[in-house]
C-alpha cells in the first residue's frame, strides 16, 4: 500500500473555531504528525491567518515542505514573480474568491492568471465557504456549499470551464470537492472530462466508491492526495485510499506521483 | 499487527468492529449481499442498519444476515404504525431501538411527536439513534439532556455527535454526565486530533464507531480512529467493543 504521501492539502497555524480539539501551530509538532501519519511531504499554505516570521523561515528552508500561498487578486500579484517564488519555496497559489469576496472573471483576475500560465503554477481554488465540513450557518443547513447557499452556485462551474479553457498552462485543483461533487456531479465530470489543467483533490471525498469510480471515469492522474490537517485528521483520507479497490500502481499515483509530476512541470 | 498498521496496509481490521449507524438504501446499493461483501472486505463484523424509512427493506436485510445484521425502526412521526405494533416490532430479535432524523422531520427532539419513540425506549429498554447537528433547532445535541434525564432507560445514540466542533463538544460534556447517552462519530468531520482528545477528555467507553455507508464508504471514519495516536485497547472499544456492552446491557446483542 502507498507510505509516504505527498499531502496537497495542509496547513499550519490557528484556525480559531476549528482549534478547540487541538492544533498544530509550529514546524516540530507538524512534522511529528506528518512522521505518524507516512506524509514525506506537504504543500503547505497558512490559511487563515499568516505565519510568524520564524515559521515561515523554517518551513522555507524544510525540503519536506513546500509552500501554497494564499494571494488575492491585485493585492499580491507582484510576489507571483519568479525571483519571489523560488527563494520563499512557493509551488502552488491557492484561492479562496468566495471568502475574500471576488469573482473568477477576467476583469478581476486576468493579469494574475496570466502570469500563473507562464509559470505553470499550480494554482488551488477553494469553492467553499470554509476549509472543513464542521461549520455551519445559523439555523438548520450546512453551509459547506460550493458558493454559500444561493442559486450562483451554478455560475462557478462555469467560471472554472472559462478559466479552464482560457489559461490551459494552469494546473487547477479544485479544493474540497465531495465525490459526488458536492451534488453537482454532472458538472464535476464535465469539467474533469473537457479539461485536462483540472485536478480533485481526496481530503473530502467520503462517499461510497468515490474513489473507485473516479479512477475509472477519469484516471487516477488527475486526483491529488490530501488530508486537510491540521483541520481535519489524516486517517479518512488515508484509510479512503489504502482500501479502495483501485491498483497499486494508481494508488501511487494518487498518494504522491501526481503531486510530484505537476510541481516537476512548473517553469520556477 | 496493531491497528494502525491495518489501515496502512489496507487490510481488513483485526479487531471487532460494530457500526453502529449505518442504513440499507436501494439507490446505492439494491443488493443486501452486496452490503455484507463490502464489510467483509475491510472487517465489519456487525452492522447496525437504519433503512431510511423502508422499514420492511430492513426486516428483510435482518432476516437474511441475522448474524451480521442488527436493525433500528425508523421511526416517522408522521406516519408511523400504531404504538401497539411498534413496540412488538421492538421484540423482534435483531431490533436494537429507534432510528430518528428530527432535522428531516422537521420536528424538535423533544417534542410531542417522538414521545412515543422516548417512552417505548424506556419502557423496553432500547437504544435510539439519533440525528444531532449544531446549530440546529431539531436535535442540537443539548436538547438530549432533559430526555436522558426523563427517560433513563434508553440508550441515546447521539449520531454524529452533533457535527460541527461546538456540536462534538457539546457531546462529549453529555456523555461525561449523563450514563444513558453515547456518541458515534460519522460525520463529526474527524477533525485532527478528535480521536486524541475523546481519549482524554471523555467517558472513552460510551463513544461509538459509525459510518453513514452507503452514503459514505466505511474507510473515511474508520481511519481517523485506526491510525489515532492512542493505545489500541482505545481504539477497540471505539470500533467495537463499546456498541457490544451496550447492546448486551439492553440483551440485545447477538
Amino acid at each position: 500500500m502507498v507510505t509516504g504521501f505527498f499531502d496537497s492539502m495542509c496547513t499550519i497555524g490557528q484556525h480559531r473555531r476549528f482549534s478547540r480539539l487541538g492544533e498544530i501551530t509550529d514546524v516540530n509538532t507538524l512534522i511529528e504528525v506528518m512522521d505518524h501519519y507516512k506524509i514525506k511531504k506537504a504543500l503547505l499554505s497558512s490559511y487563515p491567518d499568516g505565519w510568524k516570521d520564524s515559521t515561515l523561515s523554517e518551513i522555507i528552508q524544510n525540503d519536506r515542505f513546500n509552500i501554497a500561498k494564499h494571494v488575492v487578486p491585485d493585492k499580491t500579484n507582484d510576489e507571483i514573480e519568479l525571483d519571489y517564488l523560488k527563494s520563499n519555496n512557493i509551488k502552488a497559489v491557492k484561492l479562496f474568491p468566495i471568502l475574500d469576496k471576488y469573482v473568477l472573471s477576467d476583469w478581476v483576475i486576468g493579469n494574475l492568471f496570466k502570469k500563473l500560465n507562464k509559470i505553470k503554477l499550480l494554482t488551488i481554488i477553494h469553492l467553499s465557504v470554509t476549509q472543513a465540513q464542521g461549520f455551519t450557518a445559523v439555523g438548520d443547513r450546512m453551509v459547506e456549499t460550493l458558493s454559500g447557499m444561493d442559486n450562483s452556485e451554478g455560475f462557478v462551474w462555469d467560471r472554472i470551464h472559462t478559466l479552464a479553457e482560457q489559461y490551459p498552462d494552469i494546473p487547477f485543483l479544485l479544493a474540497r470537492l465531495q465525490g459526488d461533487g458536492g451534488g453537482y456531479k454532472k458538472m464535476m465530470g464535465e469539467l474533469l472530462s473537457r479539461h485536462d489543467n483540472i485536478y480533485i483533490e481526496l481530503s473530502h471525498f467520503h462517499c461510497f466508491k468515490a474513489i473507485e469510480e473516479f479512477v475509472e471515469l477519469y484516471g487516477a492522474e488527475k486526483l491529488l492526495f490530501g488530508t486537510g490537517l491540521s483541520i481535519q485528521d489524516p486517517g479518512q483520507a488515508i484509510a479512503q485510499l489504502n482500501y479502495s479497490q483501485i491498483s497499486v500502481n494508481d494508488k501511487e499515483l494518487i498518494g504522491y506521483k501526481n503531486l510530484e509530476r505537476i510541481l516537476d512541470q512548473e517553469d520556477l | 499487527m496493531s491497528l494502525i498498521e491495518n489501515v496502512f496496509n489496507g487490510e481488513k481490521i483485526n479487531s471487532l468492529v460494530i457500526d453502529a449507524h449505518g442504513h440499507y438504501g436501494t439507490s446505492i446499493i439494491p443488493d443486501f449481499a452486496d452490503t455484507i461483501k463490502e464489510m467483509d472486505r475491510v472487517g465489519i463484523d456487525k452492522f447496525c442498519c437504519a433503512p431510511l424509512y423502508q422499514n420492511d427493506k430492513g426486516f428483510e436485510f435482518l432476516q437474511a444476515y441475522p448474524d451480521r445484521v442488527l436493525l433500528y425502526h425508523w421511526y416517522d412521526p408522521y406516519y408511523d404504525m400504531p404504538e401497539e405494533e411498534l413496540s412488538k416490532r421492538l421484540d423482534v430479535p435483531g431490533v436494537i431501538g429507534f432510528k430518528i432524523h428530527p432535522n428531516a422531520n422537521g420536528v424538535a427532539c423533544n417534542s410531542k411527536a417522538f414521545k412515543t419513540v422516548w417512552e417505548l425506549a424506556n419502557e423496553k429498554k432500547t437504544a435510539v439513534l439519533t440525528h444531532t447537528w449544531y446549530p440546529n433547532m431539531y436535535c442540537d445535541p443539548s436538547m438530549y439532556a432533559g430526555i436522558a434525564k426523563n427517560y433513563p432507560d434508553a440508550k441515546i445514540i447521539l449520531g454524529h455527535s452533533g457535527g460541527s466542533v461546538e456540536g462534538f463538544l457539546r457531546s462529549v460534556k453529555l456523555v461525561n454526565k449523563y450514563e444513558n447517552i453515547y456518541m458515534e462519530l460519522d460525520n463529526t468531520n474527524h477533525h485532527y486530533n478528535q480521536t486524541e482528545y475523546l481519549a482524554k477528555n471523555a467517558d472513552i467507553s460510551k463513544v461509538l464507531f459509525g459510518s453513514d455507508f452507503p452514503t459514505e464508504d466505511f474507510a473515511p471514519h474508520l481511519g481517523p480512529i485506526l491510525a489515532a495516536q492512542v493505545e489500541d485497547t482505545i481504539k477497540e472499544k471505539i470500533l467495537g467493543q463499546n456498541m457490544k456492552d451496550l447492546l448486551e446491557s439492553i440483551n440485545r446483542y447477538r
